[in-house]
């Protein structure tokens, strides 16, 4: 297991201002897994990617990254975590915006400390591979949502990491171009990088192997199958008043069911 | 990671606030500039009277009326009531062998003409030897004899100045001058001293003593200037001119001293002053840091997203501590190279500006200036070079 979580509990605020984001969280994501976390708006699933991606710390309850505590780390162990092992996609980009493409992407290698000449060639491969070879010298302000998007995908990408979480990737991108970004992550889960993606398309949910449902901040369904996408005839809808997936037949819901 | 990288972090950094970094700087500039040019003054006076008093002549011992302070008495303004005499020197220079020759002095206003040309100045009775002991050289004709001070004669010696206004380009040897409504007849001419700060040592007239003594009706002996034999005589001709005036005084009631001590003495003042002229400009380069300080947490809380960004893609606090930190020195260090320059020019314009009051930039105000001004950088570069690095990532990131 790369990741793994059980009892955990995030709260905001003080006292009667208190918002429970999570609730008794228990999930564990095995190394090479590609899953997608859906959810209505404020279900919490920033709060969680927030927690996987050890920039956030949970109220209460254990985060086990690789099998080493999280809460035992120090601030500097979970910025070489962050820079060595995580690459997040956030859902508002965060680009720097005084930075080009090109040096946004370089970023993360500058602080693994990687020569400029060689970070240089791995930044513009990488957006080579997502589509802005052309776009690279242009700053995030000169571009669109969807190219912002992709640059931080490439941004993500830099160090290697073991794990992907994209917080909505696709959010900004047109089918096509939503297809392609998940072509991308399929094809990076194929070499072994484990893929978490948030999205609220259900026609991204089911290209991956795993559904995890939340609600309210709570887990109300976790379902995986092999080839989800490429089961034929089945419909992926979710009931918000009852929490449940459906992919096609209507009694395989709450839990880990597989095909 | 690299220093270099960072540097380049910073530098962006301040590039993209031209306008604010400058500003910023500019207490820097103003702080490091202001403690050279400071300075600068301190070590131009001193440097200045330190040659003064070097060029009155060598192995010099000077004797002044009163009790004051090592060289620091009114006695030469004409303020005190002298006790000295022509015969006090006549008795050093006739009973002591370490003193090679005494020239006494007597000094006075004076009003000075020649054809209508009008001119104050100052009117010095001596002794011959004057010319010898305070190792000034004349210009022109030679300075008044023995035998004119023992007869009596008006004859007179001029300073540079008082030749230039009064005989207009004629050479003045052998005409005639009215002092205070007395005839003289020109004898030489001195060679140009130079001015000591606001002094005009050219604004003089030399007269034989036994002269002055009688057109001043006075006998009062403002100081005497004593040679000694050589260098190693000084101290016994110090203690033998003790000796001799005090066995001709009721009261100690003059004041020995040597060219050294009045040097040291003065040089100890000087430093004391340059120090705190330094100290005070070095307030104000404090001052400049607080202003680093004040713009550095500005800019933390601008980029406290950029900080949030850095962090969520691994940058640890001593990343963040260190950009902001070289940014703060950089800030400093800009500041104190465009200090430095302006020290010098606002030393160079003092020059222009006050020809009188010449500047020395002095060779440890510099460095000194530059490396407080970089500690000055670095030490309040802390506290917000701290603030960012300390930042929560995911506060950061969603601070609006
Ligand atoms: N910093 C915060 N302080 C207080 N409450 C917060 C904070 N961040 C999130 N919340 C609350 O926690 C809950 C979960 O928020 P979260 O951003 O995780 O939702 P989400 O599932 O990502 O929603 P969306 O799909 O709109 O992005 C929401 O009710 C939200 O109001
Ligand atoms: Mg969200």
């Amino acid at each position: 297991m790369v990741i793994q979580i059980s009892n955990m509990y995030k709260f905001y605020g003080l006292k009667s201002n208190r918002v429970a984001a999570l609730q008794n969280i228990n999930l564990d994501i095995g190394a090479g897994e590609i899953l997608s976390i859906m959810g209505p708006s404020g279900s919490g699933k920033s709060t969680l990617m927030n927690i996987l991606g050890c920039l956030d710390r949970p109220t209460s309850g254990v985060y086990k990254f690789k099998g080493r505590d999280i809460s035992r780390l120090n601030d500097n162990q979970l910025a070489v975590l962050r820079n060595q092992y995580i690459g997040f996609v956030f859902q508002n980009f965060n680009l720097l915006s005084r930075s080009t493409a090109l040096a946004n992407v370089e970023l993360p290698m500058v602080y693994a400390g990687v020569p400029a000449a060689k970070r240089r060639n791995i930044a513009m491969e990488l957006l080579e591979v997502v589509g802005l070879k052309d776009r690279m010298h242009h700053y995030p302000n000169e571009l669109s949502g969807g190219q912002k998007q992709r640059v931080a995908i490439a941004r993500a990408l830099v160090n290697h990491p073991a794990v992907l979480l994209a917080d909505e990737p696709t959010g900004n991108l047109d089918t096509r171009a939503g297809t392609e970004i998940i072509k991308l992550f399929d094809t990076l889960n194929s070499i072994g990088v484990t893929v978490v993606v948030v999205t609220h398309d259900s026609d991204v949910a089911i290209q991956t192997r795993r559904i995890v449902y939340l609600r309210d901040g709570e887990i109300v369904s976790d379902v995986s199958g092999n080839n989800l996408n490429k089961k034929e005839n089945r419909t992926f809808v979710y009931d918000t008043k009852q929490g449940v997936v459906e992919f096609g037949r209507p009694h395989e819901r709450n839990g880990r069911d597989s095909f | 990671m690299k220093i270099f990288e960072t540097l380049r972090i910073a530098l962006r950094g301040l590039i993209s606030n031209k306008m604010r970094s400058l500003l910023t700087m500019l207490g820097v500039i103003i702080g490091v500039g202001s403690v050279i040019t400071l300075v600068s003054i301190g070590e131009g006076v001193k440097s200045s009277i330190s040659s003064q008093i070097q060029g009155l002549g060598s192995n010099l011992v000077l004797v002044t009326p009163g009790k004051g302070a090592v060289g620091m008495n009114a006695s030469s303004l004409g303020a005190a009531v002298s006790e000295l005499s022509y015969e006090d020197a006549l008795a050093v220079e006739r009973n002591s062998a370490a003193v090679k020759s005494v020239a006494p002095l007597i000094e006075s206003g004076a009003n000075v003409s020649y054809q209508g040309e009008t001119k104050a100045t100052l009117l010095s009775g001596t002794t011959e030897s004057y010319s010898d002991v305070r190792n000034s050289p004349l210009a022109a004709g030679s300075f008044f004899s023995i035998g004119d001070i023992r007869g009596y004669r008006h004859v007179a010696v001029i300073g540079d100045t008082v030749r230039r206004k009064i005989f207009a380009g004629e050479n003045p040897v052998g005409k005639t001058i009215m002092l205070n409504k007395t005839e003289f007849k020109v004898v030489g001419v001195m060679d140009k001293k130079g001015p000591t700060l606001t002094i005009d040592n050219d604004d003089r007239v030399f007269i034989p003593i036994t002269v002055a003594e009688e057109m001043l009706d006075t006998n009062q002996v403002n100081m005497m200037f004593i040679q000694a034999a050589g260098p190693d005589m000084v101290s016994t001709a110090v203690a033998e001119t003790r000796r001799i005036i005090g066995s001709r005084h009721e009261k100690n009631d003059f004041v020995v001293s040597e060219q050294e001590d009045i040097l040291n003495t003065f040089q100890g003042i000087m430093g004391t002053l340059t120090g705190m002229l330094g100290g005070i400009a070095g307030v104000s380069l404090i001052v400049g840091g607080i202003g680093i300080m004040n713009i550095m947490l500005v800019t933390v809380t601008e980029r406290t997203r950029e900080i949030g960004i850095r962090k969520a893609v691994g940058a640890k606090k001593r990343d963040i501590m260190f950009q902001f930190l070289l940014e703060s020195v950089f800030i400093s260090a800009l500041g104190g190279i465009l200090g430095i320059a302006a020290g010098f020019f606002g030393s160079r314009l003092l020059d222009r500006v006050v020809p009188n009051l010449p500047t020395v930039i002095s060779p440890w105000s510099v460095p000194a200036a530059f490396i407080f001004a970089l500690l000055v950088g670095l030490f309040f570069g802390i506290y917000p070079a701290r603030k960012a690095a300390r930042l929560d990532p995911i506060q950061a990131l969603r601070y609006e």
